[in-house]
C-alpha cells in the first residue's frame, strides 16, 4: 500500500467500525436510523461482524506499514481517535435530526 | 461536612464520621505505599535469591508494586470495615517488609 | 455482557468508589491539569524551541554527519573561555533540532550554549523554552531539592490511576453510552457525557501514560528493591541495570584521544543508528571517560544504549545489554518519552494528552454543576475556591504560557537574566489569573473573560512571531519551516477557538438560567 495512503486507510477502517458499532447501539439507531424500533438482531450481528473486520484490518494495515511495535501503539491510538470522531458524528447528526424534528 | 452527609446519603449509609474518612485516606495513601513499599522489597530478595540479576529482580518487583498500588488506595475505600483494611494493608506491608529483611539476611548467609 | 458486569461490580462497590473518585478529582485536578498540559507541550517541545529560539531556525540540518572533532571540540574549547573544563557534553543536531547544545561544567561553574552543526557559536537564545521549561514543570514541577517534585507528580499520577480505575467501576452504561454526547440540555449533563467520552474511549492512553510516566521514575519513588538488594544505592542501581560507567578523577593530566572514531565504533557495536549524546567526563584527565548515548528516532524503547570509552585509549571500557525486564522497563518508559519520529504518534500523543486536560476539567466542572444545586445560587467558599482552582488550572494555565510566549518575542535580547524574567512572568500571571478567578468568582468564574485573554493573547503571539522575526505563513511554507508553521498554526487555532467560547459565554451570562432553572429535554 502507498505511504500517503496509510494514514487516511488505518483512520478510516477504525472510523467505519466504531459507526458500525454505534448503529448496533439501540439509541443511536433510534436516534439516526428508525425512531420507532431498535436494530433489528440480525441487523445487530451484521455489523458488530463488519466492525471487528474492519478493526482487524486497521490493524494488518498498521502492523504491515510500521513494525509490530509502532503498528499496534499506532492502532490502539487511531481507535480512540476513530471513536471520538465517530461520537462527534453522532451528536452532530443527532443535533440535527432533532432540529429538524422540533 | 456537608460532602460526607453527601455521599454517606448515596453510599446508603449513616454520614461517616471525619475518623473514618481520615482513616481511609491515610490507609489508601500510607497503608497502600507501604503494602507496594513491602512488595517491592520482597519481590526483590524473592528474585535474587532465585537467581534473577539483582537490577532484574529490583525492577520486576517495582513494576509488580506499582500496579498493585492503586488497587490497594481504591480497595481501602471498598473494603466494607476499614479496621480490616489496614490490618490487610498495614500489617500485610509490615509482614512483606520483615520477610524482606529476612531474605536478605539469608541471602547474606547462604550466598557469596 | 452489561448484565454479567453489573454483578461483577456490586453497587456497593460502585457507591465506594465514588467518594475516592471525586474527591481524589477535585483535590488534585488542577495539579493533574498542568501535568498533563505541560506534558502535551512537552510532545512538542523542540518545535516550540524553534518558535522561542529564533537564532536556532538555521534549516535543515545537513546530510553530513557532524564532526565531534572539527566541530564540537572547538566549540566546546570556546564556551569554556580558558577555563579548565571537568565534564561537558553535546545533544547532536537533528531533524527536529538543527543546532547542537552543549553543556560545561567548569571549574568556576557551568557554562552552556547552541552552536550550527558547524560548530559556529550562536549568541545567547535568552529562554529556557519548552525543554528547559515546559518539560520540566511536566515532571518536576521545578523542585529538584530531594526529587521533591517527582514524589508530588507520582502521587497525583497515581491518584490520576486510581481515578480512571474507579471511573470505570462507576460508569454504570459504558457499552450503551460509549458514543453517546449530548451536547444540548442541561449543561450539567453535557459535561458529564463529555467526561465519559473522554474517560472511556481515551481510556487505552490515559491508563498508559500515567503509568509508563510513573514508570520512568520508579527506582526513585518506590526505591523499595534498590534498598533491598543496593542497599538504597539508585546511582548503583542505574549503573547495574542500565549499564552505565563512571569513575573518579585521577588527577593526572592526560590529552582526549579523537572522538570521531569512537563514534564509529559505537556505531558498529549498534549495528546502525546515530549518536544522538556525547559525554565526557573528567575531560583531560587520565581517567577520563567517554559516552556515546544511541539516538532514540527509530524505536520505542527510551534505551540509549551508551557506549562508554576510556578517554585516553580509546578502548570500549563497557558496553552492556540490559536484561529483558529492564529492557521491558526501557519501552514503557520510551512510550511515554515518545521521543521516535513518529508524525502521527507525536499529534496523537499531543491530542489526547490535551484528551486529558479535558477529562480532568470536565470533571472539576461537573462537580462544580452539581454542588451548585446543592447549594442553590449562593456558593461557599470551597465551591468558591475549587471554581478558581478550575479556572486558574485551564484558561489561568492557557494564559500564563501564551504570556510567556509574547514576553519571549516582546522582550529585548539584552536585558541580563532574561529567561528568568520569562519564568517570572509566566508564575506572576499565572497566580495573577488565578487571584482574578477566586475574586470574581459569584456565580461562575470569569470563563469568558479569561477566555478573551486567552484569544488575544494566542493571535498576539502569532502577530508578534510574524513582527519580530519577519517569520509569517507563507515564508515558513516556503522555507519548510513546519516547526515554526505548525506552533503558530496552533497558536491561531487556540485563539479562534477560545475567541468563540468567550462570544458563547458573554452571550450566556445568566449562570441560574442555564444551569438550574432551564427544564432541560429528555434524553
Amino acid at each position: 500500500m502507498p505511504d500517503a495512503l496509510m494514514l487516511p486507510g488505518l483512520f478510516g477502517l477504525c472510523y467505519f467500525a466504531f459507526a458500525a458499532l454505534a448503529l448496533s447501539v439501540e439509541r443511536h439507531w433510534r436516534d439516526l436510523v428508525e425512531s420507532r424500533r431498535g436494530p433489528p438482531r440480525r441487523t445487530v450481528f451484521r455489523l458488530r461482524l463488519a466492525a471487528l473486520l474492519c478493526l482487524a484490518a486497521a490493524l494488518s494495515v498498521a502492523v504491515r506499514h510500521d513494525g509490530t511495535g509502532f503498528g499496534l501503539l499506532l492502532w490502539v491510538l487511531a481507535l480512540s481517535a476513530a471513536a471520538l470522531a465517530v461520537a462527534a458524528t453522532v451528536t452532530w447528526k443527532t443535533r440535527s435530526a432533532r432540529g429538524r424534528a422540533s | 461536612m456537608k460532602t460526607a452527609g453527601q455521599s454517606g446519603r448515596v453510599e446508603g449509609r449513616a454520614a461517616p464520621p471525619r475518623l473514618r474518612i481520615a482513616a481511609r485516606v491515610t490507609a489508601a495513601v500510607f497503608g497502600a505505599y507501604g503494602f507496594a513499599w513491602g512488595l517491592a522489597a520482597f519481590g526483590a530478595e524473592l528474585g535474587a535469591l532465585a537467581g534473577m540479576a539483582p537490577a532484574e529482580a529490583v525492577t520486576a518487583s517495582s513494576l509488580l508494586a506499582l500496579v498493585v498500588l492503586p488497587a490497594a488506595s481504591l480497595w481501602a475505600f471498598a473494603v466494607p470495615r476499614i479496621t480490616v483494611g489496614w490490618a490487610v494493608l498495614g500489617g500485610g506491608g509490615v509482614l512483606l517488609i520483615a520477610a524482606s529483611q529476612f531474605a536478605g539476611k539469608f541471602a547474606g548467609i547462604v550466598g557469596p | 455482557m452489561t448484565a454479567k458486569t453489573r454483578k461483577l461490580i456490586s453497587s456497593a462497590l460502585r457507591a465506594a468508589m465514588l467518594w475516592p473518585h471525586t474527591w481524589a478529582g477535585v483535590t488534585l485536578g488542577g495539579l493533574l491539569m498542568l501535568i498533563f498540559f505541560m506534558g502535551s507541550l512537552a510532545v512538542f517541545a523542540s518545535e516550540i524551541d524553534r518558535w522561542m529560539m529564533p537564532a536556532t531556525r538555521v534549516g535543515t540540518v545537513e546530510t553530513v554527519p557532524v564532526s565531534l572533532d572539527h566541530a564540537v571540540l572547538p566549540a566546546v574549547e570556546k564556551l569554556a573561555a580558558g577555563r579548565t573544563v571537568r565534564d561537558w557534553y553535546v545533544q547532536l543536531p537533528d531533524e527536529r533540532r538543527p543546532v547542537m547544545a552543549l553543556q560545561l561544567r567548569t571549574e568556576t561553574g557551568n557554562a552552556g550554549g547552541m552552536a550550527t552543526g558547524d560548530g559556529q557559536l550562536l549568541p545567547p537564545v535568552g529562554t529556557l523554552g519548552a525543554t528547559y521549561f515546559f518539560y520540566p514543570l511536566h515532571y518536576s514541577l521545578h523542585l529538584r531539592a530531594g526529587f521533591i517534585g517527582y514524589w508530588i507528580v507520582c502521587f497525583a499520577s497515581v491518584a490520576m490511576l486510581a481515578g480512571l480505575i474507579s471511573g470505570v467501576i462507576i460508569h454504570a452504561r459504558i457499552f450503551k453510552d460509549f458514543f453517546t454526547f449530548r451536547s444540548w440540555g442541561q449543561v450539567r449533563r453535557s459535561l458529564l457525557d463529555l467526561h465519559n467520552l473522554a474517560g472511556v474511549l481515551v481510556l487505552p492512553f490515559h491508563l498508559m501514560i500515567t503509568i509508563t510516566g510513573i514508570v520512568i521514575v520508579l527506582p526513585i519513588v518506590l526505591p523499595a528493591g534498590v534498598q533491598a538488594l543496593y542497599g538504597g544505592d539508585v546511582r548503583r542501581f542505574y549503573d547495574d541495570a542500565l549499564g552505565n560507567y563512571s569513575r573518579p578523577r585521577s588527577g593526572i593530566a592526560a590529552p582526549l584521544a579523537p572522538l570521531d572514531p569512537m563514534v564509529a565504533e559505537a556505531r558498529r557495536l549498534w549495528g546502525g543508528g546515530e549518536p544522538a549524546v556525547v559525554f565526557v567526563y573528567n575531560a583531560g584527565d587520565a581517567a577520563s571517560v567517554v559516552r556515546i548515548n544511541r539516538a532514540l528516532r527509530d524505536r520505542i524503547s527510551l534505551d540509549v544504549q551508551p557506549v562508554f570509552f576510556d578517554g585516553v585509549t580509546g578502548q570500549v571500557l563497557k558496553y552492556q545489554r540490559p536484561g529483558p525486564v529492564v529492557a521491558t522497563h526501557r519501552v514503557l518508559s520510551g512510550l511515554h518519552f515518545a521521543a521516535f519520529d513518529h508524525w502521527p504518534l507525536r499529534w496523537l500523543y499531543f491530542l489526547f494528552g490535551l484528551s486529558g486536560c479535558v477529562l480532568i476539567g470536565t470533571g472539576m466542572l461537573y462537580w462544580m454543576e452539581k454542588r451548585r444545586v446543592a447549594h442553590g445560587v449562593k456558593p461557599g467558599a470551597g465551591w468558591r475556591s475549587v471554581a478558581a482552582i478550575a479556572c486558574g488550572s485551564t484558561s489561568g494555565l492557557l494564559i500564563a504560557t501564551l504570556a510567556m510566549m509574547a514576553a519571549n518575542r516582546l522582550l529585548p535580547a539584552g536585558i541580563p537574566s532574561r529567561e528568568l524574567v520569562e519564568v517570572g512572568l509566566f508564575f506572576v500571571i499565572w497566580i495573577g489569573s488565578a487571584v482574578h478567578a477566586a475574586v470574581s468568582t459569584r456565580t461562575d468564574p470569569p470563563w469568558s473573560e479569561q477566555c478573551t485573554a486567552v484569544a488575544l493573547l494566542a493571535a498576539a503571539c502569532v502577530v508578534l512571531n510574524w513582527i519580530t522575526t519577519g517569520e509569517h505563513p507563507i515564508r515558513a511554507v516556503a522555507a519548510a519551516d513546519w516547526a515554526v508553521l505548525g506552533v503558530d498554526a496552533v497558536l491561531a487555532l487556540t485563539a479562534a477557538a477560545a475567541w468563540r467560547v468567550s462570544r458563547r459565554l458573554a452571550r450566556r451570562r445568566d449562570p441560574e438560567l442555564s444551569t438550574l432553572a432551564e427544564v432541560t429535554d429528555h434524553a
